[in-house]
Protein backbone atom coordinates (compact mmCIF):
# COMPACT_ATOMS: atom_id res chain seq x y z
CA UNK A 1 0.00 0.00 0.00
CA UNK A 2 2.86 2.49 0.90
CA UNK A 3 4.70 4.27 -1.88
CA UNK A 4 8.57 4.55 -2.36
CA UNK A 5 7.80 8.32 -2.78
CA UNK A 6 9.74 9.64 0.21
CA UNK A 7 7.24 11.93 2.85
CA UNK A 8 7.92 15.77 2.49
CA UNK A 9 8.56 17.76 5.86
CA UNK A 10 5.44 19.94 4.10
CA UNK A 11 3.54 20.14 0.81
CA UNK A 12 3.01 23.78 1.65
CA UNK A 13 -0.08 25.94 2.28
CA UNK A 14 -1.78 28.94 0.92
CA UNK A 15 -2.75 31.92 3.07
CA UNK A 16 -6.08 30.73 3.03
CA UNK A 17 -5.08 27.49 4.63
CA UNK A 18 -3.83 29.42 7.44
CA UNK A 19 -6.60 31.61 8.26
CA UNK A 20 -9.67 29.16 8.71
CA UNK A 21 -7.24 27.53 11.67
CA UNK A 22 -6.06 31.10 12.80
CA UNK A 23 -9.83 32.52 13.11
CA UNK A 24 -10.69 29.46 14.84
CA UNK A 25 -8.11 29.21 17.15
CA UNK A 26 -8.27 32.82 18.13
CA UNK A 27 -12.63 32.54 18.44
CA UNK A 28 -12.49 29.90 20.32
CA UNK A 29 -9.75 31.00 23.05
CA UNK A 30 -10.64 34.52 23.35
CA UNK A 31 -14.11 33.25 25.25
CA UNK A 32 -11.85 31.44 27.73
CA UNK A 33 -9.65 34.60 27.99
CA UNK A 34 -11.98 36.81 28.57
CA UNK A 35 -13.52 34.86 31.66
CA UNK A 36 -10.23 33.94 32.60
CA UNK A 37 -10.05 38.45 33.22
CA UNK A 38 -13.39 38.65 34.43
CA UNK A 39 -12.43 36.03 37.03
CA UNK A 40 -9.78 37.05 38.52
CA UNK A 41 -10.99 40.95 38.95
CA UNK A 42 -13.99 39.21 40.63
CA UNK A 43 -11.88 37.26 42.65
CA UNK A 44 -9.57 40.33 43.59
CA UNK A 45 -12.79 41.93 44.39
CA UNK A 46 -14.47 39.26 46.62
CA UNK A 47 -11.08 38.28 48.25
CA UNK A 48 -9.39 40.92 50.34
CA UNK A 49 -5.54 41.05 49.60
CA UNK A 50 -4.56 39.34 52.60
CA UNK A 51 -7.09 36.47 52.43
CA UNK A 52 -5.48 34.35 49.82
CA UNK A 53 -1.90 34.65 51.60
CA UNK A 54 -3.47 33.90 54.97
CA UNK A 55 -5.08 30.16 53.38
CA UNK A 56 -1.43 29.52 51.85
CA UNK A 57 0.38 29.97 55.12
CA UNK A 58 -2.54 27.91 56.70
CA UNK A 59 -1.53 25.11 54.24
CA UNK A 60 1.83 25.74 55.60
CA UNK A 61 4.37 22.72 54.15
CA UNK A 62 2.01 21.43 51.86
CA UNK A 63 1.25 25.12 50.35
CA UNK A 64 3.05 23.66 47.02
CA UNK A 65 1.18 20.93 47.09
CA UNK A 66 -2.18 22.98 48.07
CA UNK A 67 -1.73 24.71 44.79
CA UNK A 68 -1.03 22.24 42.53
CA UNK A 69 -4.33 20.87 43.29
CA UNK A 70 -6.25 23.88 43.06
CA UNK A 71 -6.92 24.22 39.73
CA UNK A 72 -8.99 20.89 40.43
CA UNK A 73 -11.88 23.36 41.57
CA UNK A 74 -12.12 24.70 38.78
CA UNK A 75 -13.01 24.05 34.77
CA UNK A 76 -9.70 25.96 33.66
CA UNK A 77 -7.13 25.63 30.61
CA UNK A 78 -3.82 27.16 30.03
CA UNK A 79 -5.35 30.34 28.44
CA UNK A 80 -7.44 31.12 31.56
CA UNK A 81 -4.80 30.44 34.07
CA UNK A 82 -2.36 32.77 33.39
CA UNK A 83 -5.24 35.91 34.13
CA UNK A 84 -5.97 34.63 37.02
CA UNK A 85 -2.15 33.53 37.92
CA UNK A 86 -1.32 37.31 37.34
CA UNK A 87 -3.80 38.71 39.81
CA UNK A 88 -3.34 36.07 42.61
CA UNK A 89 0.39 37.41 42.42
CA UNK A 90 -0.96 40.50 42.57
CA UNK A 91 -2.47 39.72 45.84
CA UNK A 92 0.81 38.75 47.10
CA UNK A 93 0.70 35.27 46.54
CA UNK A 94 4.46 34.01 46.20
CA UNK A 95 6.24 33.36 42.45
CA UNK A 96 6.91 29.78 43.28
CA UNK A 97 3.17 29.16 44.17
CA UNK A 98 1.82 30.94 41.20
CA UNK A 99 3.62 28.45 38.41
CA UNK A 100 2.70 25.76 40.21
CA UNK A 101 -0.81 26.86 40.00
CA UNK A 102 -0.42 28.25 36.54
CA UNK A 103 1.39 24.46 35.04
CA UNK A 104 -0.60 22.24 37.27
CA UNK A 105 -4.10 23.71 36.78
CA UNK A 106 -4.64 23.06 32.94
CA UNK A 107 -4.56 19.25 33.65
CA UNK A 108 -5.97 18.43 36.66
CA UNK A 109 -9.16 20.44 35.70
CA UNK A 110 -12.02 18.24 35.75
CA UNK A 111 -12.39 19.08 31.98
CA UNK A 112 -8.84 17.80 31.08
CA UNK A 113 -9.06 14.46 33.44
CA UNK A 114 -12.27 13.54 31.69
CA UNK A 115 -11.11 13.79 28.21
CA UNK A 116 -8.18 12.40 28.91
CA UNK A 117 -9.87 8.87 30.11
CA UNK A 118 -12.35 8.81 27.51
CA UNK A 119 -9.97 9.19 24.84
CA UNK A 120 -7.66 6.54 25.82
CA UNK A 121 -10.38 4.01 26.35
CA UNK A 122 -9.06 0.64 25.08
CA UNK A 123 -5.31 2.05 25.59
CA UNK A 124 -5.02 1.92 29.48
CA UNK A 125 -7.50 5.00 30.48
CA UNK A 126 -6.60 5.19 34.39
CA UNK A 127 -2.98 4.57 34.03
CA UNK A 128 -2.79 7.16 31.00
CA UNK A 129 -5.18 9.61 33.37
CA UNK A 130 -3.05 8.96 36.56
CA UNK A 131 0.08 9.40 35.19
CA UNK A 132 -0.34 12.06 32.91
CA UNK A 133 -1.79 14.53 35.42
CA UNK A 134 1.10 13.11 37.81
CA UNK A 135 4.23 13.88 35.98
CA UNK A 136 2.93 17.24 35.31
CA UNK A 137 2.44 17.78 38.96
CA UNK A 138 5.99 16.58 39.31
CA UNK A 139 7.11 18.87 37.14
CA UNK A 140 5.42 22.05 38.29
CA UNK A 141 6.11 21.62 41.36
CA UNK A 142 10.06 21.22 40.53
CA UNK A 143 9.56 24.02 38.68
CA UNK A 144 8.01 26.03 41.69
CA UNK A 145 11.09 24.66 43.82
CA UNK A 146 13.52 26.22 40.92
CA UNK A 147 11.27 29.11 40.97
CA UNK A 148 11.42 30.03 44.57
CA UNK A 149 15.83 30.35 44.32
CA UNK A 150 15.35 33.00 42.15
CA UNK A 151 14.78 36.66 42.39
CA UNK A 152 11.50 38.07 40.82
CA UNK A 153 13.49 40.22 38.63
CA UNK A 154 14.86 37.54 36.98
CA UNK A 155 11.78 35.77 36.80
CA UNK A 156 8.74 38.69 35.55
CA UNK A 157 8.80 40.28 32.24
CA UNK A 158 9.30 44.21 32.57
CA UNK A 159 5.89 44.73 31.85
CA UNK A 160 4.39 42.65 34.27
CA UNK A 161 6.78 43.99 37.32
CA UNK A 162 5.40 47.60 36.27
CA UNK A 163 1.76 45.72 36.44
CA UNK A 164 2.46 44.96 39.97
CA UNK A 165 3.82 47.83 41.19
CA UNK A 166 0.92 49.70 39.22
CA UNK A 167 -0.88 47.57 41.21
CA UNK A 168 0.61 47.98 44.61
CA UNK A 169 0.02 51.35 44.27
CA UNK A 170 -3.41 51.83 42.84
CA UNK A 171 -4.22 50.04 46.33
CA UNK A 172 -2.69 52.36 48.59
CA UNK A 173 -3.98 55.41 46.69
CA UNK A 174 -7.23 54.75 44.34
CA UNK A 175 -10.64 53.77 44.56
CA UNK A 176 -10.10 49.86 44.37
CA UNK A 177 -13.98 49.03 43.94
CA UNK A 178 -15.45 46.85 40.97
CA UNK A 179 -15.46 49.35 38.44
CA UNK A 180 -11.70 49.96 38.35
CA UNK A 181 -10.97 45.86 38.56
CA UNK A 182 -12.82 45.31 35.38
CA UNK A 183 -11.33 47.88 33.55
CA UNK A 184 -7.86 46.31 34.94
CA UNK A 185 -9.02 43.30 33.55
CA UNK A 186 -10.36 45.03 30.33
CA UNK A 187 -6.54 46.35 30.12
CA UNK A 188 -5.45 43.09 30.93
CA UNK A 189 -7.51 41.16 28.12
CA UNK A 190 -6.22 43.52 25.78
CA UNK A 191 -2.77 42.82 26.21
CA UNK A 192 -3.79 38.92 26.66
CA UNK A 193 -5.58 39.12 23.19
CA UNK A 194 -2.60 40.55 21.08
CA UNK A 195 0.12 37.43 22.49
CA UNK A 196 -2.89 34.88 21.72
CA UNK A 197 -2.88 36.79 17.96
CA UNK A 198 0.68 36.09 17.50
CA UNK A 199 0.41 32.73 19.29
CA UNK A 200 -2.71 31.66 17.43
CA UNK A 201 -1.05 32.88 13.71
CA UNK A 202 2.27 30.64 14.96
CA UNK A 203 -0.04 27.47 15.48
CA UNK A 204 -1.61 28.24 12.29
CA UNK A 205 1.17 27.86 10.55
CA UNK A 206 2.39 25.28 12.30
CA UNK A 207 -0.84 22.56 12.40
CA UNK A 208 -1.59 23.26 8.86
CA UNK A 209 2.28 23.76 6.87
CA UNK A 210 4.20 20.79 8.75
CA UNK A 211 3.44 17.40 7.31
CA UNK A 212 1.84 15.62 10.47
CA UNK A 213 1.95 12.49 8.81
CA UNK A 214 5.56 12.69 8.57
CA UNK A 215 5.87 13.16 12.53
CA UNK A 216 3.44 10.41 13.68
CA UNK A 217 5.37 8.05 10.88
CA UNK A 218 9.16 9.09 13.10
CA UNK A 219 7.00 8.45 15.90
CA UNK A 220 6.45 4.82 15.28
CA UNK A 221 10.26 4.55 15.89
CA UNK A 222 10.46 3.75 19.80
CA UNK A 223 14.47 5.09 20.05
CA UNK A 224 12.96 8.72 19.15
CA UNK A 225 9.18 8.00 19.79
CA UNK A 226 9.45 10.23 22.90
CA UNK A 227 11.43 12.99 21.43
CA UNK A 228 9.31 13.44 18.12
CA UNK A 229 5.85 13.62 19.91
CA UNK A 230 7.26 16.08 22.13
CA UNK A 231 8.52 17.86 19.52
CA UNK A 232 4.59 17.50 17.48
CA UNK A 233 2.56 18.30 20.83
CA UNK A 234 5.00 21.76 20.92
CA UNK A 235 4.86 22.94 17.67
CA UNK A 236 0.62 21.92 17.49
CA UNK A 237 0.06 23.46 20.23
CA UNK A 238 -3.71 22.12 20.93
CA UNK A 239 -5.77 22.58 23.83
CA UNK A 240 -4.93 20.17 27.16
CA UNK A 241 -8.44 19.33 27.25
CA UNK A 242 -8.67 18.05 23.47
CA UNK A 243 -4.98 16.74 23.08
CA UNK A 244 -6.06 13.47 24.15
CA UNK A 245 -8.19 12.72 21.28
CA UNK A 246 -5.84 13.75 18.33
CA UNK A 247 -3.08 11.14 19.85
CA UNK A 248 -5.06 8.06 21.01
CA UNK A 249 -6.15 7.12 18.04
CA UNK A 250 -2.90 7.09 16.02
CA UNK A 251 -1.76 3.55 15.83
CA UNK A 252 1.78 2.31 16.22
CA UNK A 253 2.97 5.09 18.46
CA UNK A 254 4.73 3.54 21.99
CA UNK A 255 2.50 4.63 24.53
CA UNK A 256 5.08 5.59 26.26
CA UNK A 257 5.91 8.56 23.45
CA UNK A 258 1.81 9.57 23.51
CA UNK A 259 2.21 9.99 27.27
CA UNK A 260 5.02 12.45 26.61
CA UNK A 261 2.61 14.07 24.10
CA UNK A 262 0.40 14.79 26.72
CA UNK A 263 2.59 15.84 29.27
CA UNK A 264 4.50 18.40 27.40
CA UNK A 265 0.88 19.61 26.14
CA UNK A 266 -0.21 22.00 28.65
CA UNK A 267 2.82 23.02 30.03
CA UNK A 268 4.52 24.46 27.21
CA UNK A 269 3.97 24.89 22.83
CA UNK A 270 4.26 27.75 20.56
CA UNK A 271 1.20 29.60 21.57
CA UNK A 272 1.60 29.19 25.27
CA UNK A 273 5.45 30.69 25.11
CA UNK A 274 4.11 34.12 23.19
CA UNK A 275 1.72 34.01 26.01
CA UNK A 276 2.96 33.65 29.11
CA UNK A 277 5.69 36.15 27.31
CA UNK A 278 3.96 38.63 28.87
CA UNK A 279 4.36 37.70 32.41
CA UNK A 280 7.42 35.74 32.64
CA UNK A 281 10.95 37.13 31.30
CA UNK A 282 12.03 35.17 27.74
CA UNK A 283 15.44 33.57 30.27
CA UNK A 284 13.05 32.28 32.61
CA UNK A 285 10.76 31.04 30.04
CA UNK A 286 13.94 29.55 28.35
CA UNK A 287 15.04 28.31 30.84
CA UNK A 288 11.47 26.25 32.50
CA UNK A 289 10.75 25.38 28.90
CA UNK A 290 14.13 23.24 28.86
CA UNK A 291 13.39 22.18 32.57
CA UNK A 292 9.84 20.71 31.10
CA UNK A 293 11.51 19.19 28.21
CA UNK A 294 13.93 17.80 29.97
CA UNK A 295 11.64 16.40 32.68
CA UNK A 296 9.14 14.87 30.46
CA UNK A 297 11.99 13.32 28.42
CA UNK A 298 13.04 11.08 31.48
CA UNK A 299 9.52 10.41 32.44
CA UNK A 300 8.70 9.37 29.29
CA UNK A 301 12.17 7.48 28.90
CA UNK A 302 11.52 5.73 32.58
CA UNK A 303 7.60 4.74 31.81
CA UNK A 304 8.96 3.24 28.35
CA UNK A 305 11.46 1.04 30.19
CA UNK A 306 8.49 -0.04 32.41
CA UNK A 307 6.14 -1.03 29.24
CA UNK A 308 8.60 -0.81 26.05
CA UNK A 309 6.17 -3.07 23.69
CA UNK A 310 2.65 -1.18 24.29
CA UNK B 1 -2.00 67.42 31.03
CA UNK B 2 -0.50 66.12 28.03
CA UNK B 3 -0.24 62.33 29.97
CA UNK B 4 -4.07 62.76 30.73
CA UNK B 5 -5.01 63.04 26.84
CA UNK B 6 -3.18 60.05 26.22
CA UNK B 7 -4.59 58.21 28.28
CA UNK B 8 -8.35 58.97 27.44
CA UNK B 9 -7.46 58.66 23.84
CA UNK B 10 -6.24 55.17 24.73
CA UNK B 11 -9.48 54.65 26.98
CA UNK B 12 -11.62 55.40 23.73
CA UNK B 13 -9.38 53.41 21.33
CA UNK B 14 -10.09 50.23 24.27
CA UNK B 15 -14.11 50.81 23.92
CA UNK B 16 -13.66 50.80 19.84
CA UNK B 17 -11.89 47.62 20.37
CA UNK B 18 -14.16 45.99 22.46
CA UNK B 19 -16.87 47.14 20.43
CA UNK B 20 -15.65 46.51 17.15
CA UNK B 21 -14.83 42.79 18.54
CA UNK B 22 -18.32 42.45 20.45
CA UNK B 23 -20.02 42.84 17.18
CA UNK B 24 -17.78 40.83 14.92
CA UNK B 25 -17.71 37.46 17.47
CA UNK B 26 -21.84 38.13 18.45
CA UNK B 27 -22.34 38.55 14.34
CA UNK B 28 -20.03 36.45 12.72
CA UNK B 29 -20.36 33.64 15.34
CA UNK B 30 -23.85 33.13 14.42
CA UNK B 31 -23.46 32.41 10.69
CA UNK B 32 -22.06 33.03 8.03
CA UNK B 33 -18.81 31.30 6.51
CA UNK B 34 -16.99 31.94 9.82
CA UNK B 35 -19.44 30.05 11.92
CA UNK B 36 -19.12 27.41 10.28
CA UNK B 37 -15.42 26.75 10.96
CA UNK B 38 -16.28 27.30 15.04
CA UNK B 39 -17.02 24.02 16.83
CA UNK B 40 -21.24 24.29 17.82
CA UNK B 41 -20.66 24.07 21.62
CA UNK B 42 -17.45 26.41 21.32
CA UNK B 43 -19.62 28.93 19.20
CA UNK B 44 -22.11 29.88 22.25
CA UNK B 45 -19.34 30.81 24.11
CA UNK B 46 -17.76 33.06 21.28
CA UNK B 47 -21.16 35.03 21.06
CA UNK B 48 -21.47 35.00 24.46
CA UNK B 49 -17.57 36.47 24.68
CA UNK B 50 -19.04 38.79 21.68
CA UNK B 51 -21.75 39.87 24.36
CA UNK B 52 -20.11 40.63 27.33
CA UNK B 53 -17.46 42.68 24.80
CA UNK B 54 -20.21 44.79 23.93
CA UNK B 55 -21.73 45.26 27.01
CA UNK B 56 -17.98 46.49 28.38
CA UNK B 57 -17.87 48.37 25.20
CA UNK B 58 -20.77 50.98 26.65
CA UNK B 59 -20.33 50.25 30.65
CA UNK B 60 -16.69 51.02 31.14
CA UNK B 61 -17.31 54.47 30.24
CA UNK B 62 -20.16 55.06 32.73
CA UNK B 63 -18.00 53.26 35.16
CA UNK B 64 -15.31 55.10 36.01
CA UNK B 65 -12.18 57.01 34.55
CA UNK B 66 -9.63 55.68 32.90
CA UNK B 67 -6.80 54.57 35.44
CA UNK B 68 -3.23 56.45 34.47
CA UNK B 69 -1.54 53.52 35.87
CA UNK B 70 -2.20 50.74 33.86
CA UNK B 71 -3.36 52.55 30.54
CA UNK B 72 -0.06 54.43 29.97
CA UNK B 73 2.05 51.09 29.90
CA UNK B 74 -0.32 49.69 26.53
CA UNK B 75 1.71 50.57 23.61
CA UNK B 76 -0.51 51.69 20.47
CA UNK B 77 1.62 48.85 18.27
CA UNK B 78 -0.39 46.21 20.18
CA UNK B 79 -3.91 47.93 19.37
CA UNK B 80 -2.90 47.44 15.75
CA UNK B 81 -2.33 44.08 16.40
CA UNK B 82 -5.81 43.42 17.90
CA UNK B 83 -7.27 45.34 14.94
CA UNK B 84 -5.93 43.15 12.11
CA UNK B 85 -7.59 39.84 12.82
CA UNK B 86 -11.16 41.73 12.77
CA UNK B 87 -10.24 42.76 8.96
CA UNK B 88 -9.03 39.28 7.97
CA UNK B 89 -12.35 37.92 9.48
CA UNK B 90 -14.88 39.81 7.68
CA UNK B 91 -12.56 39.02 4.64
CA UNK B 92 -12.80 35.42 4.99
CA UNK B 93 -15.25 33.89 2.67
CA UNK B 94 -13.92 29.91 2.51
CA UNK B 95 -13.25 28.02 4.90
CA UNK B 96 -11.56 24.94 1.97
CA UNK B 97 -8.47 23.09 2.41
CA UNK B 98 -6.13 22.95 -0.52
CA UNK B 99 -4.78 19.73 -1.56
CA UNK B 100 -1.24 20.74 -0.11
CA UNK B 101 -3.17 21.19 3.59
CA UNK B 102 -5.39 18.41 3.46
CA UNK B 103 -2.22 16.19 2.96
CA UNK B 104 -0.51 18.09 5.54
CA UNK B 105 -3.29 17.57 7.99
CA UNK B 106 -2.77 13.47 7.14
CA UNK B 107 -4.91 12.55 4.26
CA UNK B 108 -4.03 8.91 3.38
CA UNK B 109 -4.93 5.74 2.73
CA UNK B 110 -2.53 3.40 4.90
CA UNK B 111 -4.52 2.87 7.84
CA UNK B 112 -1.31 3.43 10.22
CA UNK B 113 -1.83 7.09 10.06
CA UNK B 114 -5.37 7.34 9.42
CA UNK B 115 -7.23 8.98 12.43
CA UNK B 116 -10.35 7.70 13.72
CA UNK B 117 -11.94 8.61 16.90
CA UNK B 118 -13.20 5.96 19.60
CA UNK B 119 -16.55 7.15 19.45
CA UNK B 120 -19.19 5.59 18.56
CA UNK B 121 -21.08 5.77 15.33
CA UNK B 122 -23.55 8.18 14.51
CA UNK B 123 -27.35 6.77 14.41
CA UNK B 124 -27.12 5.37 10.97
CA UNK B 125 -29.91 4.60 9.05
CA UNK B 126 -31.22 3.69 5.94
CA UNK B 127 -33.12 5.02 2.77
CA UNK B 128 -36.18 4.11 1.17
CA UNK B 129 -33.32 2.64 -1.57
CA UNK B 130 -32.15 0.69 1.14
CA UNK B 131 -28.57 2.89 1.46
CA UNK B 132 -27.41 3.32 4.48
CA UNK B 133 -26.20 6.59 4.91
CA UNK B 134 -22.63 7.20 6.94
CA UNK B 135 -19.92 9.25 7.02
CA UNK B 136 -16.02 8.22 6.42
CA UNK B 137 -15.80 8.13 9.85
CA UNK B 138 -18.53 5.93 10.32
CA UNK B 139 -16.55 3.55 7.74
CA UNK B 140 -13.60 3.53 9.86
CA UNK B 141 -15.77 2.91 12.88
CA UNK B 142 -17.27 -0.19 11.63
CA UNK B 143 -14.03 -1.21 10.68
CA UNK B 144 -13.00 -1.58 13.94
CA UNK B 145 -15.63 -4.43 15.01
CA UNK B 146 -15.54 -7.41 14.38
CA UNK B 147 -19.38 -7.69 14.47
CA UNK B 148 -19.82 -4.42 12.27
CA UNK B 149 -17.49 -5.26 9.58
CA UNK B 150 -19.80 -9.03 9.68
CA UNK B 151 -22.98 -7.21 8.85
CA UNK B 152 -22.09 -4.15 6.68
CA UNK B 153 -19.58 -5.96 4.73
CA UNK B 154 -21.13 -5.41 0.86
CA UNK B 155 -23.56 -3.04 2.16
CA UNK B 156 -25.18 -0.70 0.32
CA UNK B 157 -23.85 2.92 1.27
CA UNK B 158 -24.80 6.31 0.80
CA UNK B 159 -22.46 8.77 1.10
CA UNK B 160 -21.54 12.64 0.99
CA UNK B 161 -17.95 14.29 0.74
CA UNK B 162 -15.12 15.62 -1.14
CA UNK B 163 -13.04 13.79 -3.59
CA UNK B 164 -8.85 13.61 -4.13
CA UNK B 165 -7.69 11.60 -6.79
CA UNK B 166 -4.04 10.26 -7.01
CA UNK B 167 -1.59 12.11 -8.02
CA UNK B 168 2.63 11.76 -8.35
CA UNK B 169 3.67 13.99 -5.58
CA UNK B 170 1.72 12.80 -3.03
CA UNK B 171 1.74 8.92 -1.00
CA UNK B 172 -1.89 8.69 -2.61
CA UNK B 173 -2.72 5.39 -4.53
CA UNK B 174 -6.35 5.63 -4.81
CA UNK B 175 -8.73 7.98 -4.89
CA UNK B 176 -10.20 8.97 -2.13
CA UNK B 177 -13.50 10.03 -0.51
CA UNK B 178 -13.44 12.36 2.44
CA UNK B 179 -14.61 14.58 5.10
CA UNK B 180 -13.20 16.52 7.61
CA UNK B 181 -13.48 15.84 11.11
CA UNK B 182 -12.97 18.47 13.82
CA UNK B 183 -12.20 17.68 17.53
CA UNK B 184 -12.17 21.20 18.89
CA UNK B 185 -10.93 23.46 17.20
CA UNK B 186 -9.64 23.41 13.26
CA UNK B 187 -6.16 23.52 14.77
CA UNK B 188 -7.27 19.66 14.98
CA UNK B 189 -8.85 19.31 11.85
CA UNK B 190 -8.30 16.07 10.10
CA UNK B 191 -9.22 14.48 6.86
CA UNK B 192 -10.59 11.51 7.49
CA UNK B 193 -10.98 9.49 3.92
CA UNK B 194 -12.59 5.78 2.66
CA UNK B 195 -10.51 4.60 -0.33
CA UNK B 196 -12.07 4.25 -3.46
CA UNK B 197 -11.35 0.87 -5.23
CA UNK B 198 -8.89 1.16 -8.25
CA UNK B 199 -11.01 -0.49 -10.85
CA UNK B 200 -13.30 2.31 -9.92
CA UNK B 201 -10.53 5.12 -10.79
CA UNK B 202 -12.04 6.03 -14.20
CA UNK B 203 -15.60 6.80 -13.01
CA UNK B 204 -13.93 9.74 -11.35
CA UNK B 205 -12.17 11.08 -14.50
CA UNK B 206 -15.09 13.68 -15.49
CA UNK B 207 -14.70 14.78 -11.29
CA UNK B 208 -12.73 17.44 -10.38
CA UNK B 209 -10.24 17.58 -7.92
CA UNK B 210 -11.69 18.37 -3.78
CA UNK B 211 -15.42 18.63 -5.28
CA UNK B 212 -18.35 17.45 -3.37
CA UNK B 213 -20.05 14.31 -4.71
CA UNK B 214 -23.03 11.79 -3.69
CA UNK B 215 -21.38 8.63 -3.57
CA UNK B 216 -23.88 5.34 -3.47
CA UNK B 217 -21.57 2.04 -3.55
CA UNK B 218 -21.01 -1.24 -2.05
CA UNK B 219 -18.61 -0.81 0.98
CA UNK B 220 -16.05 -4.06 2.16
CA UNK B 221 -13.58 -4.16 4.62
CA UNK B 222 -9.77 -5.36 3.65
CA UNK B 223 -9.70 -9.43 5.52
CA UNK B 224 -6.24 -8.76 7.16
CA UNK B 225 -5.94 -6.02 9.92
CA UNK B 226 -6.90 -3.43 10.34
CA UNK B 227 -9.24 -3.77 8.11
CA UNK B 228 -9.27 -0.57 6.13
CA UNK B 229 -12.74 0.20 4.35
CA UNK B 230 -13.09 0.48 0.64
CA UNK B 231 -16.08 1.90 -1.29
CA UNK B 232 -16.96 0.24 -4.76
CA UNK B 233 -18.71 3.02 -7.12
CA UNK B 234 -22.59 2.08 -7.71
CA UNK B 235 -23.74 5.70 -8.58
CA UNK B 236 -22.12 9.18 -8.32
CA UNK B 237 -23.22 12.82 -8.48
CA UNK B 238 -21.86 16.23 -8.07
CA UNK B 239 -23.18 18.12 -5.97
CA UNK B 240 -22.83 21.87 -4.05
CA UNK B 241 -20.97 21.86 -0.90
CA UNK B 242 -23.32 21.06 2.15
CA UNK B 243 -24.07 23.56 5.03
CA UNK B 244 -22.79 21.62 7.15
CA UNK B 245 -18.69 20.96 5.70
CA UNK B 246 -17.91 19.55 8.92
CA UNK B 247 -18.06 16.67 11.27
CA UNK B 248 -17.74 18.02 14.75
CA UNK B 249 -17.53 15.78 17.68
Amino acid sequence: MRSDIATPVSYGFSFQDFLAPFLSILFQALPFVLFGCLFAAFLETILPVSAITRLLQKTGKFRYLFCAFAGSLFPLCECAALPIVRSLHRNGVSLSCCVIFLFSSPVVSPLCVISTWAAFQNQNPEATTFLRVVCVILIALCTGIFTSFLKSNDILSRLSAKDAFAAKLQDQFLATGFSQRLHHAVEEFLDYTCYLILGAALAAILSTGINRQLLFELGMYPSVSVGIMMTASVMLSLCSSSDAFIIAPILGIPWAAKLAFLIISPLIDIKLLVLYSTFFRKTFLMKISILFLLGTFLLAQLILLFYPAK
Amino acid sequence: MKNLTAVKAHFFLDCVLLLSWGIMLSTLSKEGPLSAILHPTYKYWSFFCGVILLLLAFLLPLLNNPCILHTSSFPITQRVVIFLPILLALSFRSSEFSRAALLNRGLSTHPNFSMAPHDNCTQLYQDMEGFWNITPLDAWLLSKSETDRAEFSNASVSLIGQIMLPNASSQLRHPIIFRIWVNCCFADATPIGISISEADSYKLESVQELSWVHLKGKIHFHEEPPHVPELRILDLQTITPPTQKYLFR
